[in-house]
């Protein structure tokens, strides 16, 4: 219990907590793919803004809770946006992957500075950082497994499969829109 | 916006981006997105049965006294990966440690338990929900609702133990107390010699008077002694209350009201408390300590208020008070109020003013200024004069000094009874 107190006090000075140095690595790493990626085609400006915003994100105020998500809109437009200009995939879906890593421990970092007490502070944080690890990599291999395997299509077919993708994400969504509900 | 529709909307847009385009790495994008999606689906809370119970140690405390609030969470649905409970103060109290949220991961069956002390100044507060999120680890699915976890504390004004008002009213009730009652009866005071009747006992017999007349016995008789009707009125109109960042002259008339109430009823009086204010707030009248607690629970609820009707004294209702009883109005006074307190006394009511001094409660807080000089001098001039026709009118006032104790000026002012206040028979 005393343990968990002085974790808790720990939590609130932002500069000693294990979470913010992971948070500031997150972002490093979400725009040092895509800084790179735009340097590799020559695009200074965006590569220069880009670097900004990683710099940028984390030194907001904390009660600008609209930050993150910006971040991450921006990141993500960033690397389809690399894909548009003929830049390796690879990189962008690795810049994608950080990108989403970094916006989630700041949505985190958030949740347990408000929260007033956090039981097993330790516990809790591994479990969140292992899931994260989890599916960041899961996605990172499918994707690079999508990137590597070409399968040719019809143009049926592949217009049936993706009106099916639709509205499977559509039904998925409204599920998940109905199920996150406020009692 | 909420995480789910926000990453939505990316996978959307890039699926749609890649379908338009043609470009499947556009699609491969989406992929750790709808991954990261599915795992919030996958793992967020299903059957959701929480329990919560709230044990407050103390309901009943004085000021300054901290009270502990637990809060006990059960969990009777299935496993919740991360649950963040929040507790909502009620206004006023003032947290002294422990949390009032907290963040944790309970299992299917477990418990927490929420611990925290709060401190208040007086007043009833109330708590009434508690705020729970519950959702997957990574805060994808989120199901918030409010429960319900009743609670409350009464913050008793402070009080001051009177060792006894001196009050005289014209009747008395057929209960005993400490008020002579004009009857003779069982009593300690003398009250005169009458012929002897059979039974009188022998120590009664007054010897020396029966010794002068020749077949003929006296006894003594003395003065029964009863409880009485007392009204207390507590003053609480809006622009009867000085409000300061140092505090409110409103919390010393509670506490002189409170300190009545209770050296009243120790001394086997029926007290009534109308609070007058905002509204009308009547505690009818009654004896002994549930009395007492009622009165209590009425002074913590009361709170300086406006309204238009009562913003004059005019509008007190006196016909809830019995005929003839003692009324005891705790109020700052104003000019207006005059004729009011002259008309219940002409009415026959005993009317005592305990009158909390505005002017040196001001003085007080803002210290001596040269500037003010003249102003306190008017002030307390008019309050002079104020007083003064209120005692010409029969009204026994005690202008109280709140920089003092209320005991001690009780003591000095209102322990006796005044022989101008010695109530005429009717």
């Amino acid at each position: 219990m005393n343990g968990n107190k002085q974790f808790n006090a720990q939590l609130r000075s932002q500069a000693t907590t294990p979470i913010w140095s992971l948070r500031w690595l997150s972002v490093i790493l979400a725009a040092a793919p895509l800084v790179a990626l735009y340097f590799w085609i020559a695009r200074w400006e965006i590569a220069l803004a880009l670097g900004l915003i990683a710099v940028l994100w984390p030194l907001t105020p904390a009660r600008w809770e609209w930050t993150g998500s910006a971040g991450l809109v921006f990141l993500v437009l960033a690397a389809a946006g690399g894909i548009g200009l003929a830049a390796p995939p690879l990189w962008s879906l690795v810049g994608l992957a950080a990108a989403l890593s970094g916006w989630d421990l700041e949505r985190f970092t958030r949740q347990l500075l408000s929260a007033g007490q956090v039981l097993e502070p330790q516990r809790h944080i591994r479990r969140h950082v292992l899931r994260l690890a989890a599916l960041v990599v899961l996605g990172l291999g499918l994707g690079w497994a999508a990137l590597n395997f070409r399968v040719d299509l019809e143009f049926g077919v592949a217009l049936a499969l993706s009106v099916l993708a639709v509205l499977g994400l559509a039904q998925g969504i409204r599920h998940l829109m109905q199920t996150t509900r406020h009692g | 916006m909420r995480p789910s529709l926000l990453l939505s909307l990316l996978i959307y847009l890039l699926v749609l981006g890649g379908l338009a385009t043609v470009n499947g790495a556009l699609l491969v994008l989406a992929v750790p997105l709808v991954l990261y999606l599915g795992a919030g689906l996958l793992f967020g809370p299903g059957d959701v049965h929480l329990e919560l119970e709230r044990s407050i140690d103390v309901e009943r405390v004085t000021q300054g006294k901290p009270v502990e609030v637990r809060l006990r969470v059960t969990n009777r649905g299935g496993h919740i990966e991360q649950l963040w409970l929040q507790d909502k103060l009620p206004l006023g109290l003032e947290r002294l440690d422990g949390e009032t949220s907290l963040l944790a991961e309970l299992p299917a069956g477990a418990h927490l338990e929420l611990r925290y002390r709060v401190q208040g100044g007086r007043g009833f507060y109330r708590f009434v929900n508690v705020q729970s999120t519950l959702s997957d680890r990574l805060g994808i699915m989120r199901w918030s609702q409010e429960l319900p976890a009743p609670g409350r504390i009464f913050v008793l004004p402070e009080m001051t133990r009177l060792k006894h008002v001196a009050i005289r009213p014209l009747q008395t009730v057929g209960y005993s107390g400490i008020i002579p009652a004009r009857q003779g009866g069982a009593g300690v005071e003398f009250l005169g010699v009458r012929a002897y009747q059979a039974g009188d006992p022998l120590r009664r017999i007054n010897w020396l008077a029966s010794a002068r007349h020749r077949q003929a016995l006296f006894s003594n008789e003395f003065e029964q002694e009863r409880g009485a009707n007392v009204g207390l009125i507590l003053d609480a109109r809006i622009r009867s209350d000085i409000d300061t960042s140092q505090g409110s002259i409103f919390e010393h008339a509670v506490t002189a009201t409170a300190s009545l109430a209770q050296a009243l009823l120790n001394d086997g009086n029926r007290v009534g408390l109308l609070v007058y204010g905002g509204y009308l707030a009547w505690t009818y009248p009654g004896f002994g300590k549930i009395q007492r607690e009622r009165i209590l629970r009425a002074l913590v609820r009361a709170s300086p208020g406006a309204s238009q009707v009562f913003d004059k004294l005019e509008k007190l209702p006196t016909r809830i008070f019995p005929a003839h009883s003692q009324l005891i109005l705790v109020s700052t006074l104003h000019h207006d109020d005059l004729p009011v307190l002259i008309r219940l006394r002409a009415r026959g009511y005993q009317v005592m003013v305990v009158s909390p001094d505005p002017v040196a409660f001001e003085v007080q807080i803002l210290g001596s200024r040269p500037a003010a000089e003249l102003g306190i001098r008017l002030a307390r001039l008019e309050r002079e004069v104020l007083i003064k026709r209120l005692q010409r009118a029969g009204v026994q006032v005690l202008s109280w000094d709140v920089s003092q104790p209320f005991d001690q000026a009780m003591r000095l002012a209102l322990s006796r009874i005044p022989p101008w206040v010695r109530p005429i028979h009717i």
